[in-house]
């Protein structure tokens, strides 16, 4: 295949402005020198946290993962990752972890949130909230944080389940904690949790999360509506504002641009749709446009991606909400089995009429990235649908070389073309 | 022949066994030892005893067959050197003779992944994994005993019920066991013995039935003698890490001043004793306060811990031993550290694999290290 000019082969999606702006607000808000006046505290969440309960007790939630994700599209995460690394970090070590400490102990200002505030990097946390239903890195991570800050830690602990059914006791372990955590709140913010907000806030992320779904589901259409690239932008509010009523009309609005996209047989991409890809695992942060885009040249367009896809479990309704909410947090994408991830893969893959499947190879993140190979094997066994590994990191561009990567999709691509002939 | 296995113990070197490990496992099994591998320094051993299993550890001694780097076709190269090796072992029939294998995981993500992927590559032989919590609080008690009572369950189903199950017996058989190693230990620390012995008996005694590792080393008594003057004069070490299992690190004379660990297999393997009930909560309860792994949470215990240590041992230096891509070691390195630190107790990080392919560099820096605290 030849190599072709770089130009603008995406077509801009109008409401990822309206999530921007929404981002931004989100961002100075969380900068407010009053907010301690106002009643309001802040708390460094992971991305898989309880996140509604911060949100029903006035608590501003942000999550270092995102601003590793920030930090990354910034192209300054490599240089924060080394920072990180010259106070004793190891390379080997997750890139979003090593951005984050590399944006607390940086001589010089952390990554501005330019794009967001202009106004440096998180917010200073008064507490720290920590799921490992993502990783277990995340633990080792806030451990460190709250050493750094000398703060409290409060930790939502989901052993990772080894098969689908989850059993009583597992439940029981996790709904105590949830009671623990309200505990841990209250005498943090010195008020009692008002269980009718939560109740709402846990109603408007439902929303949220129903709505993303829907966005993601409208990916089947041909051509595909939406690139890797829009999704990566646009999922933000589904995982650091899921709570909010804003976010619930904020998808709205993408929702209702998504449907007249497909409506008009529009595609993300202004050239013809000719490979239709299944992306796994986390984007590469410093290259997003340049890849995608590279890519879509070609006529390549990831109508689905298991990354933001994570972001599209249920809340099932029971009547009591902190056992939902202790099987929605346990019942995450990363804390599952192997085989849940390569049933879930296949199952995209062919409603996504996905043509093939690149797994971004990661050594960043273990937890999503150990097993691919097989992953790769059995859903081709599977599907008849090819794969093919490329190895990268999503922040530390050091990992990462673009001429063995594009030699792999290349190939990849040949034998989509050689299967299609 | 067991009864061979037993009277070539007695009449060859300790690393015998350490380097005949995969026959060793074939003579068990000969035997017909219902034996079960397990990985991590939290496996309840008591349990499997009391089913009359045997627990045996796996090590990631290199099988003479194996092919360096056929673990590529299930697990990338950023896996820990450790997995990557035993899952080696594992593709040419290395670990066959076992009857099941059990991962017991906290947060490591790589072996919590491992035991995914174990399953797939080898379906015929059991694997179970039992997943810890984070916490040690009450909620977290109930949590794992009932994950004990589901274990348990499962030995039953594959093995059958073992009428003679008595947890409390083998609380006592394996408490007998940890204070014969705490014994030794203290020789170590007086120095009467070199660390590469110490570790090499531990290795051994995770591999041997528990009571003949007691019969054997039940009177146990290093060489009389004090400490001779150069000893004195040698500074005075101690090694902290993870899960590190390769015994020819230590048999280096550089590490002549190495007097006490804080290594999963070492030290935080046997410096504990259990109640002896049959109270499944009270075995819970002394599992989960024992000194926390590099893989866990942990706010301060193993850092006290490790203080204590270089107290009781009047420790001068502590090398920070770190395996080849483990994140957990890399995490807790900078805490531990920071620690040291403030203890003012210098200190030098050494990172390998289990192949030791560094060693010549390890050596250098070890001897350097040792004539800046002389
Ligand atoms: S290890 Fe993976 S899941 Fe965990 S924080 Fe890093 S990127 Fe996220
Ligand atoms: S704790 Fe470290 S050495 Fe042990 S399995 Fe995990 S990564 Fe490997």
């Amino acid at each position: 295949m030849n190599s072709v000019e770089k130009q603008r082969v995406y077509r801009r999606l109008e409401s990822t402005q309206s999530v921007k702006n929404s981002q931004a607000m989100y961002y100075f808000q969380s900068k407010n020198p009053y907010l301690h006046d106002e009643g309001k505290k802040i708390a460094w969440i992971t991305s898989g946290g309880p996140v509604e309960f911060l949100v029903a007790m006035d608590i501003i939630p942000l999550y270092p993962e995102q601003y590793g994700a920030i930090a990354g599209s910034a192209k300054d995460s490599t240089r924060l990752s080394q920072v990180a690394e010259s106070h004793g970090y190891s390379q080997d070590i997750c890139a979003y972890a090593r951005t984050s400490f590399g944006s607390i102990l940086s001589p010089e200002s952390p990554t501005p949130l330019s794009e967001i505030d202009g106004v440096g990097g998180l917010a200073t946390p008064d507490m720290l909230i920590c799921g490992n239903n993502i990783c277990g890195t995340v633990l080792k991570w806030y451990q460190d944080l709250a050493r750094i800050y000398k703060i409290p830690l409060f930790i939502f602990d989901t052993p990772p389940l080894t098969d689908d059914k989850i059993s009583s006791y597992y439940i029981e372990y996790l709904t105590t904690q949830m009671s623990e955590y309200i505990t841990f709140l209250e005498s943090e913010m010195n008020k009692q949790m008002d269980i009718e907000i939560l109740t709402e806030v846990f109603q408007n992320s439902k929303h949220a999360i129903e709505l993303w779904t829907k966005i993601l589901s409208l990916g089947e259409a041909i051509p595909a509506p939406l690139n890797c690239a829009d999704r990566f932008l646009l999922m933000a509010p589904v995982v650091s504002q899921r709570g909010t009523s804003e976010t619930v009309s904020l998808y709205e609005e993408v929702y209702q641009e998504v449907q007249t996209r497909v409506d008009n047989s529009e595609g993300a991409i202004t050239v013809p749709e000719q490979y239709r890809l299944l992306w796994d695992n986390i984007p590469i942060w410093f290259n997003l446009y340049d890849f995608y885009n590279t890519l879509a040249q070609k006529g390549v367009v990831f109508p689905v991606d298991t990354y933001t896809n994570a972001w599209s479990q249920n809340f099932q309704e029971s009547g009591d909400l902190l056992k939902d909410a202790a099987v929605m947090y346990s019942n995450i994408y990363l804390n599952k089995t192997l085989q849940h991830k390569i049933d879930l893969v296949s199952v995209l893959a062919k409603k996504y009429q996905c043509d093939g499947i690149l797994y971004h190879s990661m050594r960043s993140c273990k937890r999503y990235s150990l097993g691919q190979p097989i992953t790769r094997v059995e859903v081709t066994e599977k599907t008849n649908i090819p794969g093919t590994l490329i190895e990268g990191d999503m922040n530390d561009s050091r990992a990462y070389s673009e001429g063995q990567v594009m030699t792999r999709i290349d190939a990849l691509l040949e034998l989509i073309d050689t299967q299609r002939n | 022949m067991l009864s061979d296995i037993k009277s070539e113990m007695l009449s060859h070197p300790l690393e015998y066994y350490l380097e005949n490990y995969f026959e060793a496992l074939a003579e068990f099994d000969k035997q017909s030892i219902p034996m079960i591998g397990y990985f991590t320094n939290k496996t309840p051993v008591e349990l499997l005893d009391a089913m009359n299993l045997h627990p045996l550890r796996i090590f990631a001694f290199k099988h003479p067959k194996s092919h360096q780097g056929a673990y590529e076709r299930y697990i990338q190269t950023f896996a820990c050197s450790w997995l990557r090796g035993i899952l080696d072992n594992g593709l040419v029939d290395g670990y066959n003779d076992l009857k099941g294998i059990m991962f017991s995981t906290g947060t490591c993500d790589s072996l919590q992944n491992v035991s995914d992927i174990w399953q797939k590559v080898f379906p015929n032989q059991l694997t179970y994994n039992l997943t810890f919590p984070i916490q040690s609080n009450t909620a977290a008690s109930k949590y794992l005993v009932n994950e004990f009572k589901q274990f348990i369950s499962v030995l039953q189903d594959n093995f059958g019920w073992s009428s003679s199950f008595n947890l409390k017996e083998s609380i006592q058989k394996y408490n007998l066991k940890r204070k014969i190693l705490q014994n030794i230990a203290n020789f170590v620390s007086k120095g009467h013995l070199n660390y590469a012995s110490l570790a090499k008996i531990t290795y051994v005694s995770d591999l041997l039935l528990v009571d003949e590792f007691t019969r054997l080393f039940r009177d146990f008594s290093a060489p009389d003698g004090k400490s001779s003057s150069s000893q004195e004069e040698t500074p005075r070490l101690l090694v902290s890490g993870g899960m590190w299992d390769n015994w020819k690190l230590f048999d280096i004379p550089e590490w002549d001043g190495l007097v006490a660990d804080d290594l999963s297999f070492g030290y935080r393997n046997f410096n504990y004793l259990i109640p002896e009930t049959d109270s499944l909560e009270s075995y819970v309860k002394s599992q989960l306060a024992r000194i926390p792994e590099p893989t866990a949470y942990d706010e301060n215990h193993r850092l006290e811990s490790l203080g204590k240590q270089i107290k009781e041992h009047k420790i001068d230096g502590v090398v920070l031993l770190t395996m080849k891509f483990c994140d957990p070691d890399a995490f807790e390195l900078v805490p531990l550290r920071k620690h040291l630190e403030s203890l003012e107790i210098p200190y030098l990080n050494l990172e390998t694999s289990p192949d030791l392919s560094n060693l010549a560099q390890l050596r250098t820096r070890l001897s350097a290290f040792s004539e800046i605290l002389q």
